[in-house]
């Protein structure tokens, strides 16, 4: 036997390596690899107690045996982090909610669940002491209580009118980073919770970071973000309602704002941002809506822009940034198919542009006359290296680039 | 081109541009703390690579060399194994015990890249396949009790494809 184990050239590798190959494997491969022989079933074992501490797992059925399986699994209380998709009906309320207290490592839960409305859900409580990040794609559960979370982020799919979610800040006090996306319902801020949304803020007094997505701000709520959360670096507006300018004096609160985006404005007159003074402010997204251009100066020290509009950008806007914004060095542009490249020009500093969804390839062809201030090039969006012929393109439009970006934040140097 | 002299474990020597063997961690530590210069006529000695091994190693470091450098893996995204290239599939269709030998020389010289796409690889022989199957793919010899196979079966139950 000890002939036949010896011919096998598998077993020749030492454990690090096997560890290494079974990191390639699902979980049932893994299961499998067990049954082979008491060596890798102890191998596979060894390597457990490393493979459970990230537990991902993909289409969660309702069976009670399999549910069972998972959250009573003894060694709960080592995972890390615990992400899984469960399908309708979930519903073992107490044994899930049993499950989250006892993993007592847990830094983070990421669930998704494509039942809208599952009550269920809804039901659950995710308490837990050592939770720092926690992100939902589902209902939103009774109860979040996490005093040491530092990241939140929920995308809520609740289209049930009656869904009542009520989410109650001084749960997480040290929240640093949220990010709230409501897709197709508004519940969050309904009216009727105003005296809610209002306190909602005055407890994250850390917040770092705050992202709304497909999220009406009204007036209140902005001035009650503006007014508590003060220590924001970093603000992404969708949709803010407000009544007239004297609202936008508020922003000038956040004095350690460094990022700003505003998508959409709704207001009985033409936004002016006169009153805002935000001397930290380095990037600046503006989308289209009605605004006085020269009040662009309150965003003087924005050394970066971005459009978060089509294909049109008036001239008007930029010849305002032009001359309000001096600083400006990097330009974000949504696509290539844009009719604006000759005016970037006017920009006296610029010298990076970004476009979102661009090829180097296609993009030498919406580029007319050659743009001499830019040095260097990023379109994330592209996953390929260009090769000589696309760099000599580019070369052609852009004589003076240094330094093209794209993909995962793969470069490449231009000679 | 400067170029340097490495030597496998059986006494050949490779005389190879600096920059594909850089490609090798241990090789790049071992030049830097050294202090050996490009153009030296000084031989690096490669004790756990034979030369058959050495050989396809440079062949894939060659081809590779303008690869860019390849980020450190997240390990809370699942690991794919089917983003294999179709250049480095034909390269490694060779014998198990060359497969297995590429991973180790991997691993010894520090080449992410090669570890991964061998490492990928032999997943991908293990990955869909019934406990028999693997078994004969790897020559392993069961040497589980009926009883004790049960009792793997009856713990893994719950991840078993319904």
């Amino acid at each position: 036997m000890a002939n036949q184990e010896a011919a096998s050239p598998i077993r020749q590798l030492p454990l690090e390596l096997m560890c290494t190959i079974f990191d390639h494997l699902d979980i049932y491969s893994r299961f499998v690899l067990r049954l082979q022989c008491s060596i890798s079933n102890t191998r596979v074992l060894e390597q457990s107690d490393r493979l459970y501490r990230h537990v991902h797992l993909q289409s969660i059925t309702s069976y009670f045996n399999v549910m069972y399986n998972i959250v009573c699994y003894p060694r709960l209380k080592q995972y890390l982090t615990f992400r899984a998709t469960v399908y309708p009906p979930w519903n073992h309320v107490k044994m899930i909610t049993d499950a989250f207290g006892r993993m007592k490592a847990l830094r983070e839960l990421y669930l998704v669940n494509t039942d809208a409305s599952n009550s269920v859900m809804k039901a659950i409580q995710i308490c837990s002491d050592s939770l720092q990040l926690l992100s939902l794609n589902c209902a939103v559960p009774a109860v979040i209580k996490a005093p040491y979370l530092k990241t939140l982020v929920l995308e809520l799919f609740i289209t049930n009118a009656e869904a009542n979610v009520v989410l109650y800040s001084y749960r997480f006090p040290h929240l640093k980073s949220m990010k709230l996306s409501e897709r197709e319902s508004r519940n969050l801020f309904k009216t009727e919770h105003v005296e809610h949304a209002l306190s909602f803020f005055a407890h994250l007094k850390e917040l770092d970071e705050l992202i709304l997505t497909d999220i009406t701000v009204n007036g209140y709520i902005f001035k009650a973000i503006c007014g508590s959360c003060t220590n924001l670096t970093k603000l992404h507006l969708d949709e803010l309602c407000i009544v007239n300018n004297s609202t936008m004096s508020s922003l000038s609160n956040l004095t350690k704002l460094r990022e700003l985006k505003l998508r959409r404005i709704y207001s009985l007159t033409s936004i002016s941002f006169l009153p805002v003074t935000l001397p930290h402010l380095d990037l600046v997204a503006i989308g289209d809506f009605e605004m006085q251009y020269e009040t662009l100066r309150a965003f003087r020290s924005a050394t970066r822009i971005e459009f978060l509009f089509g294909e049109t950008i008036p001239m008007e806007l930029i010849l305002a940034i032009a001359s309000q914004m001096p600083r400006i060095r990097q330009v974000e542009l949504p696509t290539s198919r844009a009719n604006y490249f000759q005016s970037l020009i006017l920009l006296p500093k610029l010298e990076v542009l970004v476009i979102n969804k661009c090829s180097f390839e296609d993009l030498p062809r919406y580029v007319q006359h050659p743009i001499d201030v830019i040095k260097k090039l990023c379109c994330p969006s592209t996953v390929n290296k260009p090769d000589d012929r696309i760099i000599a393109h580019l070369l052609d439009r852009f004589p003076n680039l240094k330094l093209l970006k794209y993909g995962n934040n793969l470069k490449h140097q231009i000679a | 081109m400067p170029t340097i002299k490495l030597q496998s474990s059986d006494g050949e020597i490779f005389d190879t541009d600096v920059q594909i063997a850089k490609c090798s961690g241990t090789i790049k530590t071992m030049l830097e703390d050294l202090g050996m210069d490009e153009g030296d006529d000084e031989v690096v000695p490669l004790p756990n690579v034979n030369s058959a091994i050495l050989r396809k190693v440079l062949q894939w470091a060659t081809f590779h060399k303008d690869d860019p450098i390849p980020v450190e893996d997240d390990d809370s995204k699942e690991k794919r194994t089917d983003d294999i290239s179709s250049w480095d599939a034909d390269f490694l269709k060779v014998d198990q015990g060359t497969l297995f030998e590429l991973i180790l020389a991997a691993n010894y010289l520090d080449i992410k890249g090669l570890l991964d796409v061998t490492c990928k690889t032999v997943a991908n022989m293990i990955k869909g396949k019934t406990p028999e199957e693997i078994r004969k793919t790897f020559n392993i010899k069961n040497d589980f009790t009926p009883a004790e196979e049960e009792q793997v079966r009856k713990e893994n139950e719950w991840c078993e494809e319904k």
